[in-house]
């Protein structure tokens, strides 16, 4: 039996194994550490990441941005743009980096009111961007579609007359013959009334709602084409005569799925950019002065 | 004679030399990958297509980036949805720009009123039912009749039959009242430079060009969206995508032998 000590016993030393594992070592971390250096971002380099087509104090100028504004501004193809359009675009871009990061050395957005503002903008954008990315489920838009059917209808439409008496027993009266079936001028001759003229014809209700006011509204979007209200106290006495009522119809799901997605979106939006809020504010340490506590 | 040093070290450096060939070997494999990464990203995007290997390389790893990111909306064969109201991508009609590579590229990196700074989002169909229309400009609200009236003039422009009186109202309110002419262009063909749809080519992104869709698009409006992918792909991985789409629409240009 050999005493050279075995290949495979961790138990005892062995010079090779020892220089084995170095070697693969040494060329394992060669390999990653190669790879961060040719893909970290923020790493500091002298190679232009081929996705880009300058680095400015390390930060990215974008091929895509770069050829998009050859197309804006030349109407070109990069293959076909001349040296001096590409150099003209370069050069631009390059002068509104180093004047964006200029502007970060004079912290610009401490003092200027248009620098803040489009901060602001630009990070509710960040947090509504992500929201958008996140696609729902069909399960999820089904669920907000249940919970939130009234948003999902046809537009309800109503033609009605608003007649407006100087007081109640002469609204009786003018109820009365509309029911009977007089005509609506000779009834408002005989007891006084007028029309207010607040809607002539066919409106959609949200417009119907605006004219009439929230109280003859609610009483109108309840009536029956053809019916004539009560008298409805409301900034003097009013009598209703629907000419014609379309209330607004339930859409199925699958009919209403392109508003539900969108009401989805802009309901994550609104999420996505409180919950923005909540987390920067809690982050914050914010100090208020005594008297305004 | 073998002594008994080469006993001890010859599985040593077998192994070594084992290591290192492998090593170089994925080296060789991955600089190489690195290579052609850089060689289709620094390329002119609208150039590849001629290009007809890096084209086939391209489309093949573009169509695994699609059916992941984007088949879930715009279906597996890019045929869109009427059901999604997303737009087809195959056939050679587009909304935005003339469907170049370049234009795709830009799409798929910063999207369509994706809330990135740098998507298109210059406009918007405006719900004409509503007190407030559009936040930006001043739309008036229309009726019921303004919208039926609007909905037989498009319906005249596909060369549907329909109440002449009423499409004639309606052609009034389109070029003058209703400021639809103001996104859809005079002659109601739309404009590619802001995203804004042909009017004229029975192409629908919403419904099937049948009355009620329509009516229901002037009344509540549309703001379709596609997100922002600059953040999610790599910009290889973009590129490749877009070069994929671009294919869909020019299945002669996807590198493939004719």
């Amino acid at each position: 039996m050999s005493d050279t000590p075995a290949w495979r016993d961790p138990t005892q030393v062995h010079a090779g194994r020892s220089l084995v594992l170095a070697a693969t070592g040494a060329v394992i971390g060669l390999i990653i550490a190669g790879y961060g250096l040719f893909t970290a971002r923020g790493t500091s380099t002298l190679l232009v990441p081929p996705e880009d087509v300058a680095l400015v104090n390390q930060q990215p100028l974008s091929r895509v941005d770069f050829v998009g504004m050859l197309k804006s501004l030349y109407d070109v193809d990069l293959a076909d743009s001349t040296p001096e359009q590409r150099r003209k675009i370069l050069e631009d871009m390059i002068r509104e980096e180093v004047y964006v990061q200029r502007g970060k050395d004079l912290d610009l957005a401490s003092v200027d009111p248009d620098v803040r503002g489009a901060m602001v903008a630009a990070v509710e954008q960040v947090s509504a961007t992500s929201a958008i990315t996140e696609q729902p489920t069909e399960d999820k838009l089904r669920a907000h579609y249940d919970a939130n059917r009234t948003l999902f209808t046809s537009a309800g439409t109503m033609d009605v007359r608003d007649y407006v008496f100087k007081d109640a027993a002469a609204a009786a009266g003018a109820v009365t013959a509309l029911r009977s079936g007089k005509p609506a001028d000779s009834v408002l001759a005989a007891n006084g009334g007028r029309d207010s003229a607040k809607v002539s014809s066919e409106e959609f209700y949200f417009a119907a709602k605006i004219h009439l006011g929230d109280a003859l509204f609610t009483a109108a979007a309840a009536m029956a084409t053809g019916a004539v209200s009560e008298p409805i106290e409301a900034d003097g006495i009013h009598v209703l005569q629907m000419v014609k009522n379309t209330p607004p119809t339930q859409y199925t799901y699958e009919d209403a799925r392109v508003r539900v997605l969108d009401d989805y979106r802009k309901k994550a939006i609104t999420r996505a950019q409180a919950n923005m809020e909540m987390f920067l504010r809690k982050r914050a340490n914010v100090l208020i002065s005594e008297d305004l506590r | 004679m073998m002594t008994k040093a080469h006993r001890t070290f010859r599985p040593i450096i077998f192994t070594a030399l084992a290591a290192g060939v492998a090593a170089a070997i994925a080296s060789l494999v991955w600089f190489n990958a690195y290579a052609a990464a850089g060689r289709l990203l620094t390329a002119d995007p609208n150039a590849i297509p001629a290009d007809r290997p890096a084209m086939r390389r391209a489309v093949t790893a573009g169509q695994a980036v699609y059916s992941r990111q984007c088949a879930s909306c715009h279906a597996a064969g890019g045929q869109g949805s009427v059901a999604l109201s997303t737009p087809a991508l195959n056939d050679g009609d587009w909304l935005y720009g003339d469907g170049t590579p370049a234009e795709i590229e830009r799409t798929v990196s910063y999207g369509i009123r994706s809330h990135h700074a740098r998507s298109w989002h210059l406009t918007e169909m405006p719900g004409y039912i509503q007190a407030t229309a559009s936040g930006t400009h001043q739309i008036i609200p229309l009726t019921p009749s303004d919208i039926r009236d609007l909905t037989e003039y498009l319906m005249k422009l596909q060369g549907e039959p329909g109440d002449e009186q009423a499409a004639a109202r309606g052609q009034t309110l389109f070029h003058i009242s209703a400021g639809c002419w103001d996104c859809h262009a005079r002659d109601a063909g739309g404009d590619r430079a802001t995203g804004v749809p042909s009017l004229t080519d029975k192409i629908w992104l919403y419904g099937k060009g049948d009355r009620q869709s329509i009516f229901d698009s002037i009344a509540f409006g549309h703001a379709g969206v596609c997100p922002a992918w600059i953040d999610v792909l790599t910009p290889v991985e973009i590129r490749q995508v877009a070069l994929y789409v671009y294919a869909l629409s020019h299945p002669e240009d996807s590198g493939e032998s004719k």
